[in-house]
């Protein structure tokens, strides 16, 4: 059981790293709209677009 | 497989028929988009406006559903869209500095940002279109849309071009655009939507890890845990237990700490005392390595009244837009008459008394005063409900935001802006919104009583056990504190309401507040307006007695008109689409159309004379004693009466009336049966209002006519200064004042935007029927909430007798609040009020020109069921 020790530390850190994306996140406004993302997801891609 | 052939399911256009529709939805094909090759082929004759239709119409003939496109044409009732206007200069006025000052928002580098609502946008395709093609114009950088409200987002460079031309763009390719209200509130919006959805990811966050350490003491519990372990977790149980307490939960602290400054207790105060109570014995009992803990239960209670709260505020959304009331009634530009004979277009906001003003044929006038040349006949629906136009000489009055329907006319400028008659009532609304008491909710009242009764319980449980052992009476203080917490009021209640007002929603019933539905669920007195809200809203043709021969000739005479009237004749005779046909293949001349009389013409090779009794007289035709007592009938049931003569001879009566619409009578009926009394207020003649209200079924002694927006107003302020519960249904803005007096304010489908922006309920059907299934749902939300309440009442009542004996481990209280709030949702959740059964598609829902923000209700219907 003394695992716990480090178990429990990184789980924290788990969870706070989750915790400050969805922030993150919410701070950016990307859950401000949640209807129209899904409806531009069908849209294609320009043809020849290279990243 | 059905197939059903092409050209019988092609929807018929009614009053355009040279224009190209949409083979699937109906809509007007954009003349760029006219396949003409397909058209040459043996092939299909069928044009689509979007690949989306194209698409659409090809699964549905292919899997065999044909029908569909029967069906459709049966429900389609709507006349031809009025949002396809092909003026391109109607888009000139945003051009103007003030539109650009009031609707645009500057960004850096010279651009600026507008937000537009967009007609017609409806499916993905949509959504691609809108965002790739203003992109493509020089000047345009980036363009958003918004699915939530229909709206459009662009940042231009007004420099480069004009926003007039990028509006013109797009309704070229089928998207009329609007501008959007309220872009400044919208900002301070999303700022709170976020700081909201932040306190619910970290109460999720923390009750969630929370429970976990639960889960490891309650196992600890059972089989036994190492004292080291259980105080590693329980320290950590406290730690996050008081994060989420003074974090997310700080809100309700707040407003329980408001709530008792002013002397009232409102719900928060009991929960309140539970959170702090349980949070500080949870903390001594850690500290002290002794007792329970309820932290998992007291975060679980924080994050799920956030939820709740949450879900209630976007349901209030409509409630706190601002609406330029006056931008709309008025046009925003003027054609004034310079000295020298020539006009100018500018802002309307610029006019000075004494300007002379062109108000054209079809413009809305700008300001009030007094005609100087020319006669016409002038629309005052919109401010004072009269359902015919006026006629209207030199010399006589004329209000902004009339509609001049006949003849230019040039008016002298009396009062502009602020002190027009339509800006006066818009701050009679405006004031009468702002001043509208609170209604203190049902919720709120009860929950004085829980603050005193689980207060008395808990001192009670304390002295009761204290003479036994005083750490046990602690324990089972605090335990009674939280068996008795009425979460389940500030959950259940409020979910009832929600639930009740999302299904609302999708019937066409928009409701701007849960205290709506608890005003609504006790009978008081209904007012009814009867232009628009009784009746059709528009001229029609109630009776015809003669000739039926003439019929499509008069109307091809009509046709030449623009005048209500002249509309309602060529209405009644366009009944199929071959009479249609037949009347526009009619040649007419020499058509002389005389104000306040009737027109003259050559219709093939008869000479009709179309008008009132006086002016066929007047133009020598003389009629039989059976046409003279249809004439006099006609007057007495307070409608119009049209004498149709051809060749030297009077053929036949039209009475022209506004009808009742046909669920009318069975509305007020259904109203009366309810306990509700029914009055009828409204701007038109009394004897017409009469004559409604016969048909309809309403008193005598119960109809008020020709009431000014401000009388109307004055008697639903005396119904309600007498105490009575009053619901005004209106649609005009000669209603809108009144609708902001009343105790629940029902705007009708197509209403003025001042009415929707006074009201707290719109009705997206037309007819009364809507406000029947209102009242039912009212009644049985309100049963749901009591049911709700009086079980959880008991709930406490058994679960504080038990703690009081000691037979509860607070262990096990802590388990029994949570499982309590979950059966009382799942009771709320499923509690039938608004009839779903029953087809009611709510007529453009959320695409309707006249409710910009109908889109705000979309989320609470993805939410809840």
């Amino acid at each position: 059981m003394s695992v716990m020790w480090i178990a429990m530390p990184v789980a924290f850190l788990l969870a706070s790293a989750a915790l400050y994306a969805c922030i993150r996140c919410l701070r950016a406004g990307q859950f401000d709209d949640m209807e129209t993302p899904p409806l531009r997801m069908l849209a294609d891609d320009e043809p020849g677009v290279r990243r | 497989m059905l197939l059903v052939p092409s050209d019988a399911v092609r929807p018929t256009p009614r009053e355009r028929p040279m224009t190209t529709a949409c083979a699937h939805c109906g809509q007007e094909v954009p003349a760029g988009l006219v396949d003409h090759s397909v058209m040459e082929g043996t092939g299909t004759t069928e044009q689509f406006c979007c690949h989306g239709c194209r698409t659409a119409r090809h699964l549905i003939t292919t899997c065999g559903l044909g029908n569909y496109y029967e069906l459709m044409q049966r429900l389609q009732d709507q006349p031809a869209r009025a949002t396809i206007q092909g003026a391109s200069e109607r888009y000139a006025e945003y051009d103007h500095p003030e539109f650009l000052k009031l609707h645009t928002r500057p960004l850096d580098g010279g651009f600026v940002e507008v937000e537009l609502v967009v007609d017609n946008m409806h499916c993905a395709a949509c959504v691609w279109l809108l965002e790739k093609l203003p992109g493509m114009t020089p000047g345009v950088r980036r363009s958003t849309v918004r699915m939530h409200g229909a709206q459009l987002a662009i940042e231009f460079d007004p420099a480069v071009i004009p926003l007039s031309r990028l509006a013109n763009l797009l309704q070229s390719v089928g998207y009329p655009v609007h501008p959007a209200r309220g872009a400044s509130s919208r900002q301070l919006r999303a700022g709170q939507d976020r700081r909201q959805l932040m306190s619910i990811a970290i109460a999720g966050a923390l009750m969630g890890n929370i429970m976990m350490f639960a889960f490891v003491l309650y196992g600890g519990y059972f089989v036994g845990i190492e004292p080291a372990y259980q105080a590693l977790f329980r320290w950590l149980s406290m730690v996050l237990g008081v994060a989420s307490l003074l974090g997310p939960g700080l809100v309700f602290f707040r407003s329980a700490w408001s709530s008792i400054r002013m002397r009232s207790l409102n719900l928060d105060v009991p929960i309140c005392t539970a959170l702090l109570v349980g949070g500080v014995m949870g903390v001594v009992n850690t500290i002290l390595a002794r007792g329970e803990m309820y932290f998992d239960s007291l975060s679980m209670l924080v994050f799920l009244l956030l939820v709740g709260r949450f879900i209630q505020q976007r349901q209030q959304r409509w409630a706190s837009d601002e609406v330029e009331l006056l931008f709309n009634i008025t046009p925003a530009a003027a054609h004034v008459v310079l000295p020298d004979g020539a006009t100018r277009e500018v802002p309307a906001s610029s006019l000075k008394i004494d300007d002379v003003v062109e108000a054209r044929a079809g413009d809305s006038i700008p300001a009030d005063g007094v005609v100087i040349i020319g006669e016409t006949s002038i629309d005052t629906a919109i401010l004072t409900g009269e359902s015919r136009p006026m006629r209207s000489t030199p010399g006589d009055p004329v209000f902004a935001g009339a509609v001049n329907i006949a003849a230019p006319v040039r008016v002298r400028v009396k009062a502009t802006g602020r002190d027009t008659r339509a800006a006066k009532l818009m701050k009679m609304v405006a004031d009468g919104v702002s001043r509208r008491p609170r209604v203190l909710r049902f919720t709120d009242r009860v929950a004085s009583w829980f603050v005193v009764g689980t207060s008395l319980a808990a001192t009670a449980t304390f002295v009761a056990w204290r003479s036994i052992d005083t750490s046990l009476a602690v324990d089972h203080a605090t335990s009674m504190l939280i068996v008795t917490c009425p979460c389940v009021l500030g959950l259940a209640a409020p979910l009832v309401m929600a639930v009740a007002i999302g299904r609302g929603a999708r019937r066409g019933v928009m409701v701007k507040g849960a205290d709506v539905l608890e005003l609504l669920s006790q009978p008081g007195t209904v007012v009814l307006d009867k232009t628009g809200t009784l009746t059709e809203g528009r001229c029609s043709v109630v009776s015809y007695e003669g000739d039926a021969d003439l019929l499509c000739a008069a109307a091809a005479l009509e046709r030449c008109s623009s005048h209500p009237i002249a509309t309602a004749i060529v209405r009644h005779a366009s009944s199929t689409p071959e009479r249609v046909q037949e009347i526009e293949d009619l040649s007419v001349c020499d058509a002389v159309q005389t104000l306040g009389g009737g027109i003259v013409g050559t219709v093939g090779l008869r000479r009709l004379c179309l008008g009132s009794a006086a002016f066929v007289a007047s133009c020598g035709y003389q009629s039989t004693d059976e046409q003279r007592a249809l004439i006099e009938e006609a007057l007495g049931q307070g409608q119009t009466p049209v004498v149709l003569a051809a060749d030297g001879v009077v053929a036949g009566v039209y009475a022209i009336g506004d009808p009742a619409r046909v669920d009318s009578a069975a509305a007020v009926a259904a109203l009366k049966r309810r306990g509700w009394r029914v009055e009828m207020l409204s701007g038109d003649d009394q004897r017409v209002a009469l004559a409604v209200a016969r048909q309809v079924g309403i008193d005598d002694a119960r109809v008020f006519g020709s009431h000014s927006p401000e009388q109307k107003l004055a008697r639903v302020q005396a119904l309600a200064a007498a105490g009575e519960r009053v619901m005004m249904v209106g649609d005009g803005v000669n209603d809108a004042a009144a609708l902001a007096a009343a105790s629940v304010g029902v705007a009708v489908h197509r209403g003025a935007e001042a009415s929707l922006a006074a009201a707290d309920v719109y009705l997206a059907r037309p007819g009364l029927s809507p406000v029947v299934e209102l009242l039912d749902a009212s009644s049985r939300a309100m049963r749901a909430v009591h049911v709700t309440l009086w079980a959880s009442l008991a709930y406490n009542l058994v679960a504080a007798a038990l703690t009081l004996l000691g037979l509860i481990h607070p262990m096990i209280a802590a388990l029994i609040m949570p499982l309590s709030s979950l059966t009382m949702l799942a009771i709320a959740l499923r509690w039938h009020t608004f009839d779903m059964t029953t087809a009611a598609e709510p007529v453009g829902a959320g695409r309707d020109r006249t409710m910009p923000e109908a889109g705000a209700f979309m989320p609470v219907q993805e939410i809840l069921p």
